[in-house]
């Protein structure tokens, strides 16, 4: 979660604005062109990452085709098996089996991921834009991600539950306010350093209106920068969906989601250690898909910008 | 050097301010009586009345903010009705807990970092390379309360060599040795994500620093590579990493949460979970004030000594 | 004479990873020798493989590098030296210094620290001695008050001042040679020519013979004994300076040698005196004009320029010298409409700048054209060289896309590109072809005046020769107007009508190039004048201009 604001401000390029006129002489670096560049996500650490990240997604969607069970159905007289090849995750406290629970779980985790996010990404983006482009905007912004800032993430999530109570809405909604920030500041620092550039002051000489040099110039080359950000959030994401489901301010049972599955066992481990396995596997592989992909894309930038 | 301290002063009173009013409002902004929402459903009427009486709720809506805000400033917290007792006594107990927790992990945490981000970015052997970039990506994809769970069922459940949940019997105090048993999962589960991310930063901002011209000034000089990572570069990254240290304060704060409910470290987490489940109000809206004041603090904090250790900062007037 | 270092058969490949196989050979089979207190001078443009032969010899080289062959400092091998064994010969034996003393020290551990590591490297010494040595080397590099400033950090020093450190931490091990990449190009040219008087007298008082890399002819007529030409990883010739410069043996040194562009000497023939145009309405004028740039974070604002009046006429090309900080950018941003002034008048084509509105000012900025120095920079790197040459013709609206795509080829012939580059994005072209197309999208409207901040200065030699040459001819044809702002006093010189020297945000002088650049009026023109290294050994100074006024090297 935090640590994704690292990775973006790191990923802004030219921070520093050029300034005085010292002439600048390239010595020693000709331009030594490799290949037309192939997209990072199908290569090496990207496409890992891709293939991690759908295949959660896979499982999730297609859960009522591989669950052996429904997610809330209570099996008689299976109270905290082990696992068998009738239960290959064992079943639970209240006789239902693990491994569906853990497939259908997937589902409310997923929806968040992939709709919270890009949702906050798209508002912090447009607040991260104005804001960089009108002075009392920039202020009014600038201090309203301050105060949003100044709240831990699950700090954040456990007060915004607080008013409205637990469910997947407010997950949702935490996600977003956690998201606005992070976007609005990487989307203002990096149109702000665009704009420090030749070719946007080029433009700006040849009386291109804002809207112009914002639409042409600003945003398709702050874009890169964004997807990296997009990729380190929704691996926060799933950190906080499932935190919050964890310490049981989620989704209300008895719909499953990887968190609760995972709070349930753990009291509950000594009986069937294979309990906590499922969610801990899935939670794991998105995660860690999400971080190769934005790994791989931080690196095809260096790699690009060298 | 103050001047920068004065400057930084009144967006801090700001943010805090700001938070402040969003923790008040909020608990205002659920539907019905608040003396009953504080109360909790279990209430007598006689109960309700004391609260009203005593959050002055009969007063307009600013009044109550100042008596609330008056009565947080003098650590005059008020009662908690639901999980009972008086709040700055619950927040005593779990807080000894909650602060032995934490520190012990950002211990932990500092100390595997600052090692492991060194070695990291100077190794030019590719399966170390590999080993820690593998190692570090993992514990940065695990979160906190997964971790917990894994450890408890390898060293707790499976090879019980440590106990799996739960403060020494005794006290903190008594036996040092069984604290550090009972202390070293959560600790090490709450340090591990922090460790991970901080070892990443000073990684690659050293790979970065190694790239400056003035690292091939000091080579060409003589000067060792290895003392170069570990003096000449490692100063350069330090108040930039202490911002990075400072952020992740958040993480802390938030993991702590988890982790005190996974390993049942009766801690401030654990009172605040506790609270948000049974509904206790005036609880969590301590809680939550305390821990963004806490954050808020310690990132001007590290704000500040950043600038004490950055010349260009420190002495102003860089070119 | 004896040969200290000597490099036989070197070879440098690059891969593009650690561990692949190697892709680009960076220096193919170089020969070279220096010899005892001679200063050697390698010259190549971008990419010949200068700096990369001069990092093999301290194996400063990164892991992607491949070396073989053999570099000798007197009867000891350095190639293939681990770097424990390299550490005994840097900085104690061969030291060397970078291009810009403006990242080449640690900016967070004082002066005196950094030479103190340097002097440790190599020997135990106590704190008194040590401070000692501190003092005693920056007072041999020329800082004044030396035992307080080893306590300063290196933003409190000028840039000029930083590079005597970066030689002083150079000389604390007492090297026998010194390897000096770049040591001025980062400098102002007045600072260039304290620091070349520098090198030479360190030169004559510890004998250790320099090897000086540099793309500037001038410092190598200035310094050099001998002169080795590099290109595309091979030795061109390497012979005595005079013979080089007078008489080479190679077509490329000639090339090189006659790309650079040269002040006017007595020899020239004087030109007829200025056109007597009839006095037209100049395009742009400023009077009075004050800028400043507003201060960020609540410092105050910075006054960039302070009374400054001149104008451009129709057709005419306006050379606006000076060095850093002297202001001439700005000009360039208030002409372009990019900075609006703060004080003082600015006229555009006859209309006042000062409070215009939008929709007046976009009118006006269709009939000017900019051109910036940077080419990595000047181009969008997501669009194509067409639609980059386009954008001044889509933003206001002329001609339908067929009218627009053949303005574009007709533009790219302008320039000397072929048509099928309109399709290219800029990476895949060179630094050269990219000002070409920053000057093409300048001209695409037809403009009356041209903004060029720089336009070469980014560019080797003869790249920029080639650009000089296509300005010149674009401007005869086309006739327009030009604001042509510049450091270097040479290329001002060769495309220049009129001259304004600029200092410290104000114009100093201001006359027709050949008057200005002859016998100038101001002192500070003289003194800039002086300091430009002649790339003509036989004008060696002997005693620089500052030496000549009685100050300390």
């Amino acid at each position: 979660m935090t640590d994704t604001t690292v990775a973006g401000a790191a990923a802004v390029p030219g921070s520093e604005p050029p300034s005085g006129d010292v002439p600048v002489i390239a010595a020693g670096n000709a331009p030594a062109f490799p290949g037309r560049r192939r997209t990072p996500l199908l290569r090496g650490r990207g496409l890992t990452g891709l293939i991690l990240v759908a295949a959660v997604i896979v499982a999730g969607v297609a859960a009522p085709l591989l669950a052996p069970y429904a997610p809330e159905e209570q099996i008689r007289n299976a109270n905290l098996l082990g696992p068998s090849w009738q239960h290959l995750l064992g079943t639970d406290e209240v006789n239902r089996d693990v491994l569906s629970r853990t497939l259908y779980g997937i589902r409310v985790d997923a929806l968040i991921v992939f709709i919270a996010v890009p949702a906050g990404a798209v508002l912090g983006s447009l607040a991260g834009v104005v804001s960089s482009q009108f002075a009392v905007a920039d202020v009014v912004t600038q201090r309203v991600f301050d105060v949003l800032l100044a709240f831990p993430a699950l700090i954040l999530a456990i007060g915004l539950t607080a008013v409205t109570g637990p469910g997947a809405v407010p997950i949702g909604v935490v996600v977003v306010a956690l998201e606005l920030p992070l976007f609005g500041r990487l989307v203002r620092t990096a149109t702000l350093a665009v704009r420090e550039l030749p070719f946007v002051r080029a433009a700006e000489a040849m009386g291109a209106p804002r809207s112009w040099v914002l639409r042409r110039h600003v945003l398709p080359n702050v874009a890169e920068p964004v997807l990296v950000q997009l990729a380190l959030s929704m691996s926060g994401a799933v950190f906080i969906d499932s935190a919050m489901n964890f310490i049981g301010i989620g989704v209300r049972p008895p719909t499953p989601s990887l968190g609760s599955v995972l709070a349930a066992s753990v009291a509950n481990l000594h009986s069937n250690p294979m309990y906590a396995v499922g969610p801990l596997i899935v939670i794991a592989v998105l995660v860690l898909g999400c971080q190769l992909i934005a790994q791989a894309l931080t690196a095809d930038r260096r790699r690009a910008g060298a | 050097m103050i001047r920068y301290l004065v400057r930084r002063l009144p967006s801090l009173a700001m943010v805090l301010g700001a938070a402040s009013l969003l923790i008040f409002g909020v608990i205002r902004l659920i539907p019905g009586d608040p003396a009953s929402i504080l109360a909790g459903p279990d209430a007598g009427p006689d109960t309700i009345a004391a609260i009203r009486h005593e959050l002055g709720l009969d007063q307009s809506l600013p009044a109550q903010y100042a008596h609330w805000l008056g009565g947080v400033l003098t650590w005059n917290l008020g009662r908690s009705y639901i999980i009972g007792g008086d709040i700055s006594s619950l927040l005593g107990a779990g807080a000894g807990n909650t602060v032995l927790l934490t520190s012990a992990s950002l211990v932990i945490a500092v100390a595997v970092a600052v090692i492991a981000g060194p070695l990291w970015a100077s190794t030019r052997r590719p399966w170390l390379e590999h080993l820690l970039t593998g190692v570090n990506t993992l514990a940065i994809a695990l979160p906190a309360f997964v971790t917990g769970v894994l450890l408890i069922l390898l060293l707790g459940v499976l090879l019980p060599v440590l106990p799996s949940g739960g403060v020494p019997p005794d006290g903190l105090l008594a036996d040092p040795t069984i604290t550090v048993q009972y202390l070293l999962m959560p600790a090490t589960c709450l340090a591990l994500p922090l460790a991970a991310v901080l070892a990443r930063y000073l990684a690659e901002s050293l790979r970065t620093e190694m790239s400056q011209p003035y690292v091939a000034t000091a080579l060409a000089a003589g000067v060792s590579r290895r003392r170069i990572v570990t003096r000449h570069a490692l100063r350069n990254v330090l108040p930039t990493s202490l911002t990075v240290l400072g952020l992740q304060i958040g993480t802390l704060l938030g993991g702590a949460v988890l982790v005190e409910t996974v390993f049942a470290w009766p801690g401030l987490g654990q009172l605040i979970e506790q609270a948000i489940i049974m509904r206790d109000y005036p609880v969590v809206q301590v809680l939550l004030l305390l821990s963004v004041g806490v954050f808020v603090v310690i990132q001007l904090l590290t704000d500040v000594v950043h600038a004490l250790l950055d010349p260009r900062i420190r002495l102003g007037g860089a070119r | 004479m004896t040969a200290v270092l000597t490099i036989e058969r070197l070879t440098v490949d690059f891969s593009a990873r650690r561990g692949t196989a190697p892709e680009t050979r960076a220096v193919d089979a170089l020969d070279l020798q220096l010899q005892a207190g001679e200063v050697l001078a390698l010259v190549g443009e971008s990419g010949s493989g200068k700096s990369v032969t001069a990092r093999s010899v301290l194996g400063l080289l990164p892991p992607t590098a491949t070396v073989s062959g053999s570099i000798r400092l007197g009867d000891q091998e350095l190639a293939g030296l681990d770097d424990g064994a390299l550490r005994q010969v840097r900085g104690a034996r061969i030291a060397m210094v970078f291009q810009d003393p403006a990242t080449a020290l640690n900016p967070v551990e004082s002066v005196g620290w950094q030479i103190t590591e340097a002097l440790r490297a190599h020997r135990r010494l106590s704190r008194a001695e040590a401070r000692e040595k501190v003092i005693e080397l920056l007072g041999l590099v020329g800082i004044e008050d030396a035992a307080a400033r080893r306590r300063s950090y290196p933003h409190q020093f000028s840039g000029g001042q930083r590079q005597r450190i970066v030689i002083a931490l150079a000389l604390a091990g007492d090297p026998e040679v010194l390897i000096a990449d770049e040591p001025t190009t980062a400098l102002d040219v007045t600072v260039q020519a304290e620091i070349l008087d520098l090198l030479r007298s360190l030169r004559a008082y510890t004998g250790m013979a320099l090897l000086l890399i540099t793309h500037n002819m001038g410092v190598v007529a200035q310094l050099a004994d001998r002169v080795a030409v590099m290109r595309a990883g091979r030795l061109v010739e390497v012979g005595d300076v005079r013979t080089i410069f007078e008489n080479p043996a190679e077509a490329y040194t000639r090339e090189l040698i006659t790309a650079v562009p040269r002040l006017p000497t007595g020899e020239d023939p004087v030109p007829a005196q200025e056109r007597t145009d009839p006095p037209l309405a100049p395009v742009f004028t400023v009077h009075d004009l004050v800028a400043d740039y507003p201060g960020r974070g609540g410092r105050a604002p910075q006054r960039a320029l302070n009374g400054v009046s001149l104008s451009v006429r129709p057709g005419e090309v306006l050379g606006v010298v000076g060095e850093s900080g002297s202001g001439k950018s700005t000009l360039g941003r208030i002409a372009a409409g990019l900075l609006r002034p703060t004080a003082g008048s600015a006229a555009l084509f006859g209309t006042s700048m000062v409070g215009i509105r939008r929709p007046h000012l976009r009118a006006l900025q269709r009939r000017i054209g900019v051109v910036y120095q940077d080419p990595a920079t000047s181009l969008d790197p997501l669009r194509t060289v067409g639609d980059s040459i386009a954008e001044p013709l889509a933003v206001h609206r002329r001609g339908t896309a067929a009218e627009r795509a053949a303005r574009v080829r007709e533009l790219l012939e302008a320039v000397a590109l072929p048509a099928s580059y309109a399709d290219r994005l800029p990476w895949q072209l060179s630094g050269g072809q990219q000002q070409r197309v920053a000057f093409a999208r300048a001209l695409a409207l037809g403009p009356d005046l041209l903004i060029a901040d720089e336009p070469t200065s980014a560019l080797d030699v003869s790249v920029q020769a080639g650009v000089l040459s296509l300005f010149r001819s674009l401007q005869a044809e086309l006739g327009f107007a030009c604001l042509f702002i510049s450091h270097d006093l040479a290329v001002v010189n060769s495309v220049c009508d009129r001259v304004a020297v600029m200092h410290a945000g104000r114009l100093t002088e201001e006359g027709p190039a050949a008057t200005v650049l002859r016998n100038p009026r101001s002192s500070y023109t003289r003194q800039l004048l002086a300091s430009v290294p002649e790339p003509d050994p036989r004008a060696r100074a002997g005693a620089s201009v500052l030496d000549r006024q009685g100050e300390p090297a």
